[in-house]
């Protein structure tokens, strides 16, 4: 239906604007590929056997382990989902993964989620080392890791990710450039010879010693670090890296935080993701570039965490449900009462609007993210019906070529608008924080209903609290969040506000 | 029972302080807080020598008849600390309260020297169950000139280091509950140990009870009445234990964002720290108002003081676990790891919240009570 001349004058670009900040899901009706539906019916069920099977037969035993043992780790588990192909699932199939659409990922992570959110995290957070080492368009190098993984899974060996960002001193400073400058950043990179030199200490690393590959951010000048930032891929048996402690958590104690030591550590110059002299040609400032960078990964990691809340917030309810079934209250069962019937509703009530808000994000990174070529509808189709060997070919060649990065960088860095920007971080940040409370409301309602049977080891809810509170702190606290929440979509009201800004104190 | 004075209270408060912030402390800082360890079982024959068990006790007794105000402040400045002795004192002195009070002869304060383990003072009893409203488990059946008890009882807490417990049964025949001394060192009781969400040094097990000798050492109302008794007395000292933890998760927070920097300042000077900050200090001191009051009415033998400690329960333990959650909130990663406290307080703080039962079944009851007790919804119409 086409707008008639005499409704024009409704027209108002701002408030379109903001219409659109909040209709990706609506919009993406008619923009997205439909057999993206199938691919999310799949992974779901792919999801909930390995919960089944895999998850919830080990769930109570790694806990255990890792409380009783600062030693263990979950290798077992990890070579389990390496052998059920999970660690290529979501790997584009031209680069010889798996192939399922990224915007399929929170479906299949909230599935995991309700298993153990632990266990969950020990495949996402593969796929958050997997998005950062995406996010710098170096394509030669993408291309690289990512054949490495799947050969590996070919051949029963492990290949995981994990990502390198928060320092002894430095958690919410390493992840905002406005803070980057006044905090206290120790890990450097020295230019030498042929790569990199890096020294310092990266704390917090989820996966850190089940990882072969660790994407680490290093700075060449930590007084100016939003302008002096490296990207690199570490390696395991790099001369000069070592694992450090495991931190002991309160709960997620089946995924590791590890602690990685560099001193000085030689990174060689193919290894190197991005850094200023990679993207001199571009329009943007490195401190834009880095800023971008951290938009795209935190719009879509974050949403996967908001995914993991209503994951939390999922098995509360399931597990105040199972209790109403079975347990009387003055002499009738609960789930006959009026006022539990009420609790349950609002508990599934807080669990279905976050999943919703949660779906709003990931359409908002599908369709101005950084995988938004992969659900243009041509690209989607040639891929999805060109014989594997031939895209797998063509995309090998495309990749070796430094011109392709250089491109690549140029639409994605200078040619990007800020809206778009706007978009995928804000809502990343909006459904972390509403999934994750989401999960934490329900984890208190379910304690307040279920009494002692709540507070016991055995019976499953008291993992599910002390597994979520972690999720309102990494990837950014709440209170952060709500911040960029604020400079995404409520700071262009008052263009002259500053937010993460010392005059704000 | 006459109120002490403030100078007493102040000196028992000193006491406790200390207590908590030598003995205690250290023999967490030895052998952690996270079971009960031998270095623990110490701290608690200390607490024992140093009458902390015997504050509700009159005198007549064998206690020091300190009254509730006392007990509640040595509770407090413990779970600044710890919360599991806390926990510990608590439930050994609400099994007490009903034989106490008729006069039974099980608790004196003599040859504490002669006290050779914790077993010989302590008293196990299921904190967590509310008998009123929730199924009893066990029943009892009499049996020459006492009973024998029978069926499983779950979250016996103290069940496995006591040598005596007070639990409830159902005597055949009869609709009401009684609460009944057990002897938990018979052959007749099996005992299988449970691990909780916190209070982890305070044991906690599932018993088996196959016809164990059972004393009755019920009022001649029944349990109902008991159980009314014991847990709107206890539910304040309860109320002290999460103020506790609350005020020792705000000392934590204060420290940590002055010494912390990010973005070049301590955290501190972050106005959305500051506000997580302040509404902890708020929610202190609104729960520090409410145990006062509570205590008040108490002393001067008010008919509503059980509506008082339940609405205190109800609202102190949900402010608890707000704070106790902005705790590890302020302090980010760090506040998760369980080198710090913080995580620690947030597991107790809710588990503590399930004492005498379900904190939504607490709610739940309470209107009633509260209609009952307050003559204005009692106004008869013409």
């Amino acid at each position: 239906m086409r707008l008639s001349n005499k409704n024009k004058k409704y027209v108002s670009e701002d408030f379109l604007l903001e219409f659109e900040d909040i209709t990706s899901s609506f919009r993406a009706t008619k923009s997205q590929p439909a057999t993206i539906v199938k691919e999310a019916r799949e992974v779901v069920c792919i999801a909930r056997k390995f919960k089944d099977e895999i998850i919830r037969p080990s769930v109570e035993m790694i806990d255990k382990a890792a409380s009783e043992d600062p030693e263990f780790l979950p290798w077992d588990f990890v070579k389990k989902a390496n052998e059920w192909g999970l660690y290529t699932l979501f790997i584009p199939m031209p680069f010889g993964g798996g192939g399922y659409n990224f915007s399929c990922v929170n479906f299949f992570l909230e599935e995991l989620g309700t298993g153990c959110l632990a266990m969950a995290n020990l495949v996402g957070v593969h796929y958050l080392g997997y998005t950062m080492l995406t996010s710098s368009w170096n394509l030669k190098l993408i291309n690289q890791i990512s054949r490495e993984i799947v050969e590996n899974e070919q051949k029963g060996k492990l290949c995981l990710m994990s990502v390198a960002m928060t320092e002894p001193d430095a958690g919410t400073d390493a992840q905002n450039i406005e803070l980057m400058n006044n905090g206290n950043l120790g890990c450097i990179a020295k230019k030498v010879p042929g790569g990199y030199s890096i020294t310092g200490t990266k704390i917090f690393v989820s996966n850190g010693h089940l990882s072969q590959w660790h994407v680490v951010h290093a700075y060449t000048n930590p007084e100016k670090a939003s302008e002096n930032t490296v990207m690199l891929l570490v390696k395991n048996d790099s001369k000069g890296f070592s694992l450090g402690k495991k931190e002991k958590k309160m709960g997620q104690k089946g995924c590791p935080a590890s602690e990685l030591v560099f001193s000085d550590c030689y990174v060689p110059d193919e290894l190197v993701c991005i850094d200023n002299t990679q993207i001199a040609s571009l329009k943007k400032r490195p401190s834009e570039v880095n800023e971008q960078i951290f938009a795209y990964i935190w719009g879509a990691s974050r949403a996967s965490v908001g995914i993991f809340g209503v994951a939390a917030a999922r098995s509360a309810y399931e597990e105040a449900l199972k209790f109403s079934i079975d347990t009387s209250f003055k002499e009738k069962l609960l789930i006959h009462q009026e006022w539990c019937q009420s609790l349950l509703a609002q508990m599934f009530i807080n669990t279905s609007v976050a999943r919703a808000a949660c779906f709003e994000a990931t359409q908002a990174n599908a369709q101005h993210g950084l995988w938004k070529i992969l659900n243009f509808k041509t690209f989607y189709y040639i891929m999805r019906y060109t014989p594997k060997k031939i895209v797998e070919k063509i995309c090998t060649w495309i990749c070796e070529k430094t011109i392709s990065t250089k491109l690549c960088r140029k639409i994605t860095f200078d040619y990007h608008k800020d809206y778009e920007v706007d978009r995928v971080d804000g809502w990343g940040s909006m459904v972390k924080v509403a999934g994750t409370d989401a999960g934490m409301k329900n984890c208190q309602l379910a304690l307040e209903l279920m009494g002692s049977v709540g507070v016991r080891k055995d019976r499953g809810l008291e993992k599910i609290v002390r597994d979520t509170r972690l999720l309102q702190i990494y990837e950014g606290t709440n209170e952060i969040n709500r911040l960029n929440i604020f400079k995404r979509f409520l700071q262009r009201h008052c263009p002259e506000t500053e937010t993460f800004s010392m005059k704000n104190l | 029972m006459k109120p002490l004075t403030n100078q007493e209270l102040n000196l028992i408060k000193k006491a406790s302080s200390e207590f908590a912030g030598k003995i205690l402390a250290k023999a967490i800082e030895v052998a952690g807080s996270d079971h009960f360890s031998p270095e623990y079982e110490k701290a608690v024959k200390k607490a024992y020598e140093l009458d902390f068990f015997h504050l509700t006790i009159p005198e007549s007794a064998g206690g020091i008849g300190a009254g509730l105000r006392a007990f509640c402040s040595v509770l407090e400045n413990i779970s600044i600390v710890d919360t599991s002795l806390a926990a510990i004192i608590l439930t050994t002195v609400s099994a007490l309260e009903i034989p106490v009070a008729l006069g039974m002869d099980i608790y004196r304060n003599e040859n504490v020297k002669e006290i050779a383990s914790v077993s010989d003072f302590l008293m196990a009893f299921p904190l967590f169950l509310d008998p009123v409203e929730f199924e009893v488990p066990l029943t009892a059946r009499k049996k020459g000139n006492g009973y024998v008890l029978s069926g499983n009882l779950e979250n016996l807490v103290l069940g496995n280091c006591a040598n005596k417990a007070v639990v409830p049964a159902l005597i055949r025949n009869d609709s009401n509950f009684y609460y009944f001394i057990v002897d938990l060192t018979a052959n007749s009781t099996h005992k299988k140990i449970v691990k909780g969400l916190g209070i982890l040094s305070c044991p906690i097990c599932d018993i088996r009870f196959v016809d164990s000798p059972a004393e009755l050492c019920s009022s001649p109302n029944g349990g109902i009445t008991d159980f009314s008794l014991i847990s709107s007395k206890y539910s304040v000292a309860l109320c002290a234990m999460q103020n506790g933890l609350m005020k020792g998760a705000l000392k934590d927070a204060l420290d940590y964002t002055k010494r912390r920097y990010q973005g070049g300042r301590p955290i501190i000077h972050w106005s959305e720290v500051k506000k997580i900050l302040s509404d902890m200090a708020l929610n202190i001191k609104l729960s520090d108002m409410l145990i006062n009051q509570c205590c008040s009415v108490y002393e001067n033998n008010l008919s509503e003081f059980d509506i008082c400690s339940a609405s205190a329960f109800i609202k102190t333990c949900e402010m608890a676990c707000r704070v106790t959650s902005d705790g590890i909130r302020v302090m980010g990663g760090v506040g998760y790891m369980e080198d710090f406290h913080q995580e620690k307080r947030f597991r107790d703080a809710r588990h503590l919240m399930v004492a005498f039962g379900p904190l939504q079944a607490k709610k739940i009851g309470f209107l009633e009570n509260f209609v009952t007790k307050s003559a204005i919804y009692n106004q008869k119409e013409g």
